[in-house]
């Protein structure tokens, strides 16, 4: 899936991923390539981005958003 | 012809001037840039949330108080200009859009003020200004705009207005900047795309953001999944992404702004220059007149005692 993060610095991560693995106000879920169209609360704690090479980048979020839509695209809005 | 202290005072003032305007050249120079990149930087964040307006409100059943007509309902009017003047045509542009609002609109208006021009603008016309915003000018964060967006929404909840329209500058390249009129409430889905549109530039960085996530965009109703519920969502998401839209406006005002007093004050550098240097050719023609004629005089004299 492709992976955007925006935060007002600018774009923070744009790539593919395998996995996305977050917490959320309810609780912590890991997106997977074509997941259903979900909009969701972030809460505080570190990102774990899946890369294609099975390597794991980690990413801080204090609050925000995810959107995945219909076209496999994830994006996170961080703050 | 004047007098040399005359032209040497006269001289010394331009010149004075003259280095007090380049120094505010400078300033704004480095004001401009470090607005530019954060407005710049920003961006993709605005389209983002813009994008994720627009499709909220395609998903049926999604009601909140953000979307609600009231057309009897009086209208906010929020003035964004800046705090300082030196400024060329900046704040009359922003004003003079305004003035042609209000004329051509003709309704019920409660006034905002962001930044002293506007405030001292509105009391002269003799309106009341219900809230007035200072300090914005610079480098804002987004929890310094908390208050500006927490008056617009709260009032906008408790009917207070039904509608909330900003007059501010649009930063299009660091020499073009355009007034413009956005009606951010209530917010009316079809209309966000319109603004998405107007937002991305039409060249250069930005401009692939418009068929990735532009124009292309099918009009399909998506199908989410909204967690914790879409009520509790919303509650959050709404004022967050009005806020942000908020913040953009603000942003873009403040790099115009920098950027219109860059200009002003570089024109009016090279204006000293110029005059400074017309000054001193005008001095020295002056001394070398007094000279010369001081000269005639001796070598009239010598000749009279020969």
């Amino acid at each position: 899936m492709k992976l955007t993060i925006y935060s007002l610095r600018g774009v923070e991560f744009e790539g593919n991923a395998m996995s996305f693995n977050v917490k959320t106000k309810s609780g912590e879920i890991t997106l997977l390539d074509h997941h259903r169209p979900l909009i969701t609360l972030l809460e505080e704690g570190a990102a774990k981005i899946g890369l294609l090479d099975q390597s794991v980048r980690n990413f801080e979020i204090k609050s925000g958003f995810l959107e995945m839509d219909d076209h496999d695209n994830l994006s996170i809005l961080a703050d | 012809m004047e007098s040399l202290q005359n032209l040497n005072r006269r001289r010394k003032a331009v010149r004075s001037i003259g280095a007090i305007t380049k120094a505010m050249e400078v300033v704004a120079a480095i004001k401009m840039r470090k607005g530019e990149e954060t407005t710049l930087n920003s961006r993709p964040y605005a389209f983002k949330v813009l994008d994720l307006l627009e499709k909220l409100g395609r998903v049926s059943g999604v009601e909140n108080v953000f979307t609600k007509v009231s057309p009897s309902a009086k209208t906010l009017v929020i003035l964004i200009t800046s705090d300082r003047g030196l400024i060329g045509a900046f704040n009359t542009q922003v004003l003079r859009a305004f003035e042609n609002f209000i004329a051509r609109d003709r309704g019920d208006y409660i006034f905002a003020a962001v930044g002293k021009k506007a405030e001292s603008h509105l009391l002269k016309k003799g309106f009341d200004v219900l809230k007035k915003f200072y300090g914005f000018g610079d480098f804002i964060k987004v929890e310094e705009i908390a208050p500006l967006a927490d008056f617009v929404t709260g009032g906008f909840i408790s009917e207070k207005w039904g509608r909330v329209v900003v007059t501010s500058m649009h930063f299009r390249s660091a020499l073009k900047q355009e007034t413009i009129i956005r009606e951010i409430l209530p917010l009316d889905f079809r209309n966000i795309r319109k603004t998405i549109l107007e937002i991305i530039p039409e060249h250069g960085r930005w401009a692939e953001f418009r068929e990735k996530n532009g124009v292309s965009a099918s009009d399909r109703e998506i199908d989410y999944i909204f967690e914790p519920s879409s009520e509790k969502l919303m509650e959050n998401l709404m004022p967050h992404l009005l806020r942000m839209k908020i913040y953009h406006l603000v942003l873009e005002a403040n790099a115009s702004e920098h950027a219109a007093r860059y200009v002003a004050m570089k024109s009016a550098s090279d204006n000293a220059e110029d005059l400074s240097g017309k000054l001193l050719i005008q001095f020295n023609n002056a001394r070398q007149a007094a000279i010369t004629g001081e000269m005639v005089e001796m070598s009239a004299t010598q000749s009279a005692l020969k």
